[in-house]
């Protein structure tokens, strides 16, 4: 057929070399995973460098061995299983960046390592690897350090700080854990932990600017609350987990205050501890939490419901962490249930029986 | 009121190289292949032979079915061949192969004017069949079976579609702003052959000069509506449509005509009016040959069996990175593997795109981002189709509604990892009508062997 076609010959001229086919659609958006990653990691950078301001180079060190251990970690076993290496699309980076928020500045750093190690070796690719893991990496290398090390982990050492305020080289508590401790005892706790800031307003201030001890990335709510404004903005994350995880522990916090109904603090609630870094970057973790935004509603608010129970009634200070962890688990049952919905029909109304 | 619709994906237009630009007519091909199917339902026979000379218009293939349409010549020549030739979206098919004598000769001379506001319900519906009119969006849904509703759905409403969401194409558009007034007297049309009284004519936002064109032609035109869409894909799916403008919702697996309305699109309007009032049945069609592969993007008048080729080399001819063909939009269409693949009824448009324009980084794992889920015009769950393939599980997807999935490629285009999601729903359609072909088969077979027992 093809000598008879007088069209064939033209061909040549067309300059084709070769047709590429594949089903449709043939254009794409210039989103990719590492772009996800990568900006995500970036919106990060204003919160380290306020933490390497704050705590000093040794907050700096942390982030580095924690994110060089993820990286390596991930190539090494994505070498070994013989899968595609994407240890550079900076998903595994994020998960040691966020380990290294989520611990004490003083912690040694081979067990800063180690805990990054777990977090990607067993949370992430014991299951898989990325897409596939059941709980956010970064808050189970915590909980492995927590449960291993629960004395380093909760060592509040002020490092060299490059603030000219900051006092060097003092083992403090962070003020949940004043809270925590001060209850214990049966003192008014919260008046304790104001104590320590001078008044209401200063430690609201400290707590909002990133002034207080605590984890390297719990340091400044404001500076997280950018990020995470911005990666809604990008569409990164849904507004849903965020807002609602908040507002569940500040209404919780506010209601079963320490001295009676609606005597708690909920600022104090929202801004202390890893809870902001939580509602915005590990509650809202992609893999982790619920596909649709009606599923993120009830993961986040029941997140919030366990934060609120174990600062107010468990042994620990802080419940950030085990909050999301545990509802992580709950993540593939809420998916169950709350799945994709096509618009509600407008057959019935307009056509009677005939729909 | 903002006019919208649930989910959709913004995607980037791409319209600049062809928008705006004149329609040129292209010069009479050497060859012309002419395919017999060219609508969705049955195809045609051919009721010529080879070396049988013919004139423009003339009936060359008739209708096999209700839902099937005429072909008519497009020029006048003579039938050189009856053959396979590939076909721009079944692969291979049998094309009538014309080689015209260039004096363009009408059948029965000149064609004639008409009145339709003087012809009754059934002659406008015969008229418009003998055009062999299809909806020229890309469905390719013969024309004249989508004016015949069964007698117990009325039809209240006509929606005209001159969205035009696919990315690149630019071809209604321009029709629009030359051919304004013929839509509305093929709106008048249709509203007369369905007995329908309330009318749309919805635009995307990016196209000013379609709407005040259509604006000032349907001023004539009692309980007509120009409604302007927000620009987003894919607007112009019906459903989109009809929730947008009418605020309704149509589930999936049902026709509009449920809802008692009826979308034609506006080239179909245009040629509604060809065909019924000047009797010129639907052999040539406006096609925009765009894309960063093409040296000279134009919108072209072409008739229907013009090669890939003869069109390409009207527009300046391809650059060296050209690494695929598409033929309509970049959403929809269909990736072309010859140059000789002539276009039909349905062509709107031509893509020659670089290796740039397409090139996708590896597949990556699903991140459960929820970016196909948000963009599914559908409220499906898209996501999960790729699962459903390699698990093998037919009955899951259907019941994930995969059977409703219009592949309009939102979801695959907003995927970070590149998952092959819409390929994967055309595996799951084919499959699941195997494995209900089989089911029923078998139940049959039961039956029958209770019957002789």
């Amino acid at each position: 057929m093809a000598d008879k076609n007088p069209t064939t010959a033209a061909n040549e001229r067309l300059l084709a070399p070769l047709l590429s086919v594949a089903s449709s659609p043939h254009i794409r958006t210039r989103e990719t995973i590492p772009r996800i990653m990568w900006t995500v990691n970036a919106t990060l950078i204003p919160v380290a460098v306020w933490a390497v301001y704050i705590f000093g180079w040794r907050a700096l060190l942390q982030i580095v061995v924690s994110g060089l251990a993820a990286v390596i970690t991930e190539l090494v076993i994505q070498k070994q299983r013989g899968v595609a290496r994407t240890w550079h699309d900076g998903s595994a980076f994020l998960t040691g960046l966020l380990l290294a928020f989520c611990i004490p500045v003083g912690l040694p750093l081979w067990m800063t390592a180690l805990g990054s190690v777990f977090s990607v070796a067993v949370a992430k690719h014991a299951f898989g690897g990325l897409g596939q893991n059941i709980f956010n990496p970064a808050h189970a290398g915590r909980a492995f350090l927590l449960a291993s090390f629960p004395v380093q982990m909760t060592t509040w050492t002020k490092m060299a700080s490059l603030a000219p305020s900051a006092v060097d080289g003092v083992t403090t508590a962070t003020p949940l854990g004043i809270l925590k401790e001060a209850t214990k005892l049966g003192h008014d706790g919260m008046s304790e932990v104001i104590a320590t800031f001078g008044s209401r307003q200063a430690m609201l201030e400290s707590l909002f600017l990133g002034n207080v001890n605590g984890c390297i990335g719990e340091v400044s709510a404001l500076l997280i609350i950018l990020g995470g404004v911005f990666l809604i903005y990008k569409r990164y994350i849904f507004w849903q987990g965020p807002v609602f995880y908040l507002t569940t522990v500040a209404l919780l916090g506010w209601v079963f205050g320490h001295k009676g109904l609606f005597t708690g603090d909920p600022l104090f609630q929202l801004l202390s501890g890893g809870l902001v870094l939580g509602a915005f970057y590990m509650l809202t973790d992609m893999v982790t939490s619920p596909i649709t935004r009606r599923g993120q509603i009830v993961f986040a608010v029941g997140g919030g419901l366990l934060v609120f129970l174990i600062r107010r009634y468990a042994g620990y200070p802080e419940g950030v962490c085990y909050s999301i962890l545990l509802m992580n688990c709950a993540t593939p049952m809420i998916d169950r249930i709350f799945v994709a919905q096509p618009p509600r029909s407008d057959l019935s109304q307009t056509e009677g029986g005939q729909a | 009121m903002i006019y919208h619709f649930q989910g959709g994906a913004k995607v980037a237009h791409h319209k600049h190289r062809t928008e705006g630009k004149p329609i040129e007519a292209l010069p009479m091909p050497s060859r012309l292949f002419v395919h017999i199917h060219q609508n969705m339902g049955a195809p045609s026979k051919p009721v010529v032979a080879v070396g049988d000379e013919i004139q423009k218009g003339q009936l060359i293939a008739e209708p096999t079915a209700f839902v099937s349409v005429p072909i008519h010549a497009p020029t006048s020549g003579k039938v050189v061949a009856i053959e396979t030739h590939p076909h721009p979206s079944m692969g291979k098919g049998t094309a009538i192969v014309i080689e015209p004598d260039g004096k363009e000769t009408w059948v029965k001379g000149k064609p004639e004017q008409l009145d339709f506001r003087a012809m009754t319900r059934d002659q406008i519906l015969t008229r418009i069949r003998d055009g062999g009119l299809v909806g020229l969006g890309g469905a390719t849904f013969p024309t004249h079976v989508k004016l015949t509703p069964p007698a117990n759905t009325p039809v209240r409403t006509v929606i005209l579609n001159g969205a035009e969401c696919e990315p690149y194409l630019t071809s209604d558009d321009a029709l629009m702003r030359t051919r304004a007034e013929d839509m509305v007297t093929g709106l008048e049309i249709i509203l007369k052959a369905l007995g329908a009284t309330e009318s749309y004519i919805g635009i995307e936002d990016n196209k000013p000069e379609a709407i005040a064109a259509l604006s000032q032609a349907a001023k004539r035109l009692q309980g007509c509506r120009v409604v302007v869409l927000r620009s987003r894909y894919p607007q112009g799916a019906e459903r989109s449509m009809i929730k947008a403008i009418l605020g309704k919702w149509l589930p999936g697996g049902k026709l509009p005509m449920a809802l008692g309305v009826v979308v034609q699109n506006v080239t179909t309007a245009a040629c509604i009016t060809d065909a019924v009032v000047r009797g010129i049945p639907l052999i040539e069609r406006v096609v925009t040959v765009t894309g960063s592969a093409v040296n000279q993007p134009k919108n072209v008048r072409v008739l229907v069996g013009t090669t890939w080729a003869d069109l390409l080399r009207f527009c300046g001819g391809t650059t060296s990175d050209l690494s695929r063909l598409v033929a309509g939009g970049p959403m929809m269409g269909v990736a072309q593997s010859s140059f000789d693949t002539p276009i039909v009824k349905a062509s709107g448009g031509l893509l020659a795109l670089s290796k740039r324009d397409i090139a996708v980084p590896p597949v990556g794992p699903c991140l459960r981002c929820g970016n196909c889920l948000e963009a599914c015009p559908m409220g499906l769950a898209p996501f999960a189709f790729p699962t459903y393939v390699r698990e093998r599980d037919w009955q899951g997807a259907k019941r994930a509604n995969a059977l409703h999935c219009v592949e309009c490629g939102s979801c695959e285009y907003s995927c970070p990892a590149n998952r092959p999601i819409v390929h994967s729903v055309r595996v799951l359609k084919k499959a699941i009508a195997e494995a209900d072909a089989k089911a029923k088969a078998a139940k049959m077979e039961t039956k029958a062997g209770v019957g002789a027992a």
